[in-house]
């Protein structure tokens, strides 16, 4: 079994090539990028120079870089901390078959769970489709006002942070739900009979007994879900494109548009090094605890 | 090196059989906006002729198609990444403004060359030199110019007991008419069966792209005696009254005075495309508002009379009954840029050649063929409104071309041409033209004009350096 | 204590029921169109048809279903090929490298691809495999590798050695038992990896909108935004958004499909540390 791997090295040949290339690959390209001036226009595009750590100085010195690292962690934690996790929680606690804590609502609760689940499952152009149609100045939300006699409002415009956290959280809910819910499950009914027989209502026995034992899926759950949400762009890009003015320009937002609105490659890349750290750093956090376990 | 990798993912992955086809014929690929008026014409005539007229010398060739995306910065975007990744049309169209950089990033064949071979160069007016020329060197050929009038409703205006014709000489001749319009805005409305009247609009925000710059910014700009790069010092402008006077305009009329669209307006959807639907509104949209004053370009007057555009005023009333055209004027008489008292400001499209094509002389034969002043005029009669300010002056001068002026190209012809100056023709420009409309933006989210051209100034010399900036009073 | 339990079913409905709204609401409009004649951007209740469906698979919409399947099954394909090949030799030898680069592999699971675009760009141009479907298929195909590889390693390490070592007392070689013994026990986490990969492929939007710049390779991500700009455009362009929902329900099949048979394999997978304590 321990035998030398031999002429079956050549497996590994395919994937390790796919994956050094185009995932390793761009990562050390970009770190690459970074020291260059590299520009789709303009006499940088004929010759790239190497300017050092010039890119770094203006990141530096960028207030609009700045502003979308302030403007994403906004974003992670409305949508991702608060709003997936929270309501991801609160939608498996809720429906857990096992869980007593509230009363039964089959219909309901499975249909919220079901929805739930189905936006999740959503491409991000849908999903960027239907809530544009939702928020637009004619869209389903200002027609279901104008029942009511209320003005037009431009939601995506006035409200722009507010919308794009909404539709993350429409988006990503069904995944913190799962996961949840499959922590509930695995733990242990005795621990929760126990609580019963001690005579405790059901909030408490939630507080001091089924939520201590979940701490951790939380954590590590939240921990994997900002990684993700940092990382989010097509939904948030096809909403409000970083509009009105920058009031929603997250750091990947930003990115894009250097390097394809205003061209300039180089530096968009030095922008979304940014990215780059923030996730490998939770990442590592990540790492440490799961490999806590073995 | 590449190649390797490529031969040795393609064969551990998967094999693509490379169907590398014989071509006989020459094949030269072809982008052009597919807004344009003209865009049909291109695919009905231009090509299917010149094949015929290069298969009659000799030389089959065969003219393909490439369809980029719709308007103008989705068209640039794929034209850059085409360019970049070495995939782009052999011909294509270009904003003239973007000619600088292009040329500069080795994108475009330099055509000095070839035209001084052509005897028709001759025929170019200076002003059309000029926009096609950077450093000396010619890079494209370009059919036309455009201009910038005032567009307004009479029927509007009659409603609201405003004098018509008009011709404003001030900014507070059209803030006072907008004032009016206000005042009767909802009897007015419910005249024409629209939801709304909006007495004005001027261009503004990010998403208005190079139209808030040219059709909105700078019509003010150069009414206030002011320009974004001073050709005098040859620094770009950071500060100057005129440039507060444009930034306190658009705030009297989006924030102070609220005579225009509400500011979100310009900033969702595709507020360009609207605001002209709002103008031709004449009760054929119900559920939309109708616009009475807008500044935009000169073409907008015959999409409204064609019935196949969505900005068509259908019959009745008619695009004649309704619409009407006046000049824009200075702040005040005499107080625009070269002592003007009205104002208006040129750009236009270039054709120019992928510099890394395989065929230049055929390329340019077809430049040559769509330049020419035979074609120019055929098209001139068969798609009304086009080319209607030759770069050609030969075309301007011949008897069959002028019998086709309507009053209105002859308006733009006499009265605005004369006016007319152009963007800087410097690299810098399209970057420039970004900060305007992120200024006009931060207006629309009510900053203090004064605290807009603070910023304005701190990130132009952010973008072009200390250096290479100046403040005028 | 019967209208307290009352009210909490009440109260309990009620909080379902917003939640339902909240899901719901963004979809109205998606749903009622696809199945209107010529609809607006109003939601009407009238006017029904299916014809919207058939018009899906005609002119440029049919186009964009079928670069998005040469996408999502050339991803499948590559990241299923890959993975499985490489999963072999982690799961049966001990070799030098082994543990750094089964980290790497994580760890690289985690880089956003929106923090690498503009390099994926630059090296893609570089490669020359940008504005191809290939390529666009090729870098989201990488984004599976890690995970398939680990997948694929732990249902290799579950199948006993004994059945591989029965064949090679019968002469059969190490590639063999592969093809024979060990593809076949695979298969469910083959599928697995499969529809995941075939669902990234589907769904696949940033990728698709830093590559491509043709329209006739557009897939139905890229397709639907185009028209979700146009949507609100007029001038020459005016979106038909009848065939555009239908294509938009069609969309959301796949992705169904494949994550109703792996989505409690793919939760419990993916943070089996975390709910096992």
């Amino acid at each position: 079994m321990r035998k030398r791997l031999g002429s079956l090295a050549i497996l590994l040949v395919p994937a390790f090539v796919l994956w050094a290339v185009f995932m390793l690959g761009p990562a050390l390209w970009g770190i690459r990028l970074t020291f260059t001036n590299e520009a789709l226009t303009g006499p940088a595009a004929k010759n790239p120079q190497f300017v050092g750590l010039a890119n770094y100085h203006r990141l530096m010195r960028d207030p609009r870089f700045w502003g979308s690292v302030y403007r994403s962690f906004i974003f992670v934690s409305g949508s991702a901390i608060v709003g997936q996790a929270g309501l991801g929680l609160l939608l498996a606690v809720l429906t857990s078959e096992r869980r007593r804590i509230w009363p039964k609502v089959k219909i309901t609760g499975r249909l919220a769970t079901a929805l739930c689940w189905l936006a999740w499952v959503t491409p991000e152009t849908l999903i960027g489709w239907c809530w544009i149609s939702f928020l637009d100045y004619n869209g389903v939300l200002n027609q279901i006002l104008k029942l009511f006699g209320l003005g037009p409002v431009y939601w995506m415009v006035r409200y722009g942070m507010l919308s794009i956290i909404l539709a993350n959280i429409w988006w990503g809910t069904g995944w913190s739900m799962m996961l949840f819910k499959a922590a509930l499950e695995s733990i242990p009914r005795e621990v929760e009979e126990a609580a019963e027989v001690d005579g405790a209502s059901p909030w408490q026995k939630f507080r001091y007994v089924v939520l201590p034992l979940l701490r951790r899926p939380i954590f590590v759950n939240v921990l994997l879900i900002t990684i993700w949400t940092y990382g989010v762009f097509g939904l948030p890009f096809m909403m409000t494109g970083g509009g009105p003015g920058h009031r929603t320009e997250l750091m990947t937002i930003y990115a894009y548009k250097t390097g394809f609105k205003y061209f300039e490659i180089a530096y968009g890349t030095t922008v979304s090094i940014g990215i780059l750290f923030i996730t490998l750093f939770l990442a590592l956090v990540y790492h440490r605890l799961l490999g806590r376990r073995a | 090196m590449y190649k390797w990798f490529k031969v040795a993912l393609v064969l551990g992955i998967m094999v693509f059989g490379l169907g590398a086809l014989a071509q006989e014929k020459v094949v030269l690929s072809f982008a052009y906006p597919t807004w344009f008026t003209d865009y049909p014409r291109f695919l009905n005539w231009y090509i299917p002729a010149f094949e015929r007229y290069m298969e009659a010398r000799g030389t089959p060739v065969e003219i393909e198609v490439m369809e980029l995306p719709a308007p103008d910065d989705p068209y640039r975007e794929a034209t850059l990444l085409r360019l970049a990744a070495g995939t782009h049309a052999d011909i294509f169209a270009d904003d003239t403004f973007y000619i600088p950089a292009d040329a500069l990033a080795g994108y475009l064949l330099d055509l000095t060359p070839y035209v001084e071979k052509w005897p028709e160069w001759k025929f170019w007016v200076p002003a059309a030199k000029d926009a096609i020329t950077f450093q000396g060197k010619v890079w494209g050929l370009n059919r036309d110019t455009d201009v910038r009038p005032m567009y307004y409703r009479k029927d509007i205006f009659e409603l609201a007991g405003l004098p018509v014709p008009w011709q404003p000489t001030s900014w507070d001749d059209i803030l006072e008419a907008a004032r009016t319009i206000k005042a009767k805005r909802a009897e007015i409305a419910k005249a024409l069966g629209v939801s709304d009247v909006i007495p004005v609009a001027f261009k503004a925000g990010i998403l208005g792209g190079e139209a808030t710059t040219m059709q909105g910014f700078y019509m003010l700009l150069l009414g206030a005696g002011g320009r974004l790069y001073d050709a005098a010092s040859g620094k770009w402008v950071a500060k100057s009254s005129a440039l507060l006077d444009t930034l306190k305009f658009y705030h009297k009329i989006y924030i102070e005075e609220k005579l225009s669209v509400e500011p979100e307006f310009w900033m969702a959807g595709a507020p360009v495309d609207k605001i002209h639907l709002y103008l031709s509104n004449v009760g054929q949209r119900p559920n939309e508002p109708a616009l009475a004053m807008l500044v935009t370009w000169d073409g907008v007057w015959y999409d409204t009379a064609n019935p196949e555009h969505e900005r068509y005023i259908p019959e009745p009333p008619g695009r004649d009954a309704v619409l009407a055209y006046c000049k824009m004027p200075a702040k005040e008489p005499g107080a625009g840029i070269r002592g003007q008292d009205f104002v208006t400001i040129s750009g236009g499209w270039g054709m120019v050649i992928n510099a890394a094509t395989e065929h230049p002389d055929i390329a340019f034969e077809f430049l040559k063929f769509v330049h020419s002043k035979g074609e120019m005029l055929a098209s001139r009669i068969d798609v009304p409104g086009s080319i209607r300010l030759p770069a050609r002056w030969d075309l301007t001068e011949d008897p069959v071309y002028q019998k086709l002026a309507t009053p209105y190209d002859i308006f733009c012809a006499t009265e605005l041409v004369p006016l007319t100056t152009v963007r800087p023709g410097l690299t810098e420009y399209p970057k420039v033209s970004d900060l305007v409309q992120e200024a006009t933006e931060k207006i629309l989210l009510g900053e203090k004009p004064e605290a807009v051209l603070e910023w304005y100034a701190a990130e132009l010399e952010a973008t072009v350096g200390a250096e290479n900036v100046i403040e005028l009073p | 204590m019967r209208l307290r339990r009352w009210l909490g079913v009440a109260l309990n409905h009620l909080v379902f029921l917003a939640i339902v709204a909240y899901f719901l609401s963004p979809l109205t409009w998606l749903f009622t169109s696809a199945f209107r004649e010529n609809p607006s951007v109003w939601v009407e209740f009238k006017d029904f048809t299916l014809g919207n469906f058939p018009r899906v698979f005609t002119g440029e919409t049919a186009r964009w279903v079928r670069n998005s399947l040469f996408i999502a099954l050339t991803t499948a394909l590559m990241a299923v090929g890959g993975s499985f090949l490489a999963a072999y030799p982690f799961a049966r030898f001990e070799f030098r490298g082994k543990t750094l680069s089964l980290f790497l592999l994580v760890l690289s699971m985690t880089i956003p691809l929106s923090a690498v675009m503009l390099p994926t760009f630059s090296l893609a141009r570089f490669l020359h495999l940008h504005n191809t479907l290939i390529g666009v298929a090729l870098v989201i195909a990488a984004r599976q590798i890690p995970m398939g590889i680990w997948v694929t390693k732990e249902f290799i390490a579950s199948i006993p050695i004994e059945l591989e070592e029965a064949a090679w007392v019968d002469g059969a070689s190490r590639w063999t038992t592969i093809w024979r013994v060990i593809l076949p026990l695979c298969g469910p986490g083959l599928a697995v990896i499969g529809l995941m990969s075939f669902v990234a492929g589907w769904g696949d939007f940033t990728t698709c909108l830093i590559m491509l710049s043709s329209e006739e390779l557009y897939p139905i991500s890229m397709g639907l935004y185009k028209a979700s700009i146009e949507a609100t455009s007029w001038g020459y362009v005016s979106v038909d958004y009848g065939v555009m929902c239908a294509i938009g329900l069609i969309y959301l099949i796949p992705p169904m499909l494949a994550f109703l048979f792996t989505h409690r394999y793919l939760v419990k997978g993916m943070v089996l540390g975390a709910v096992k304590q």
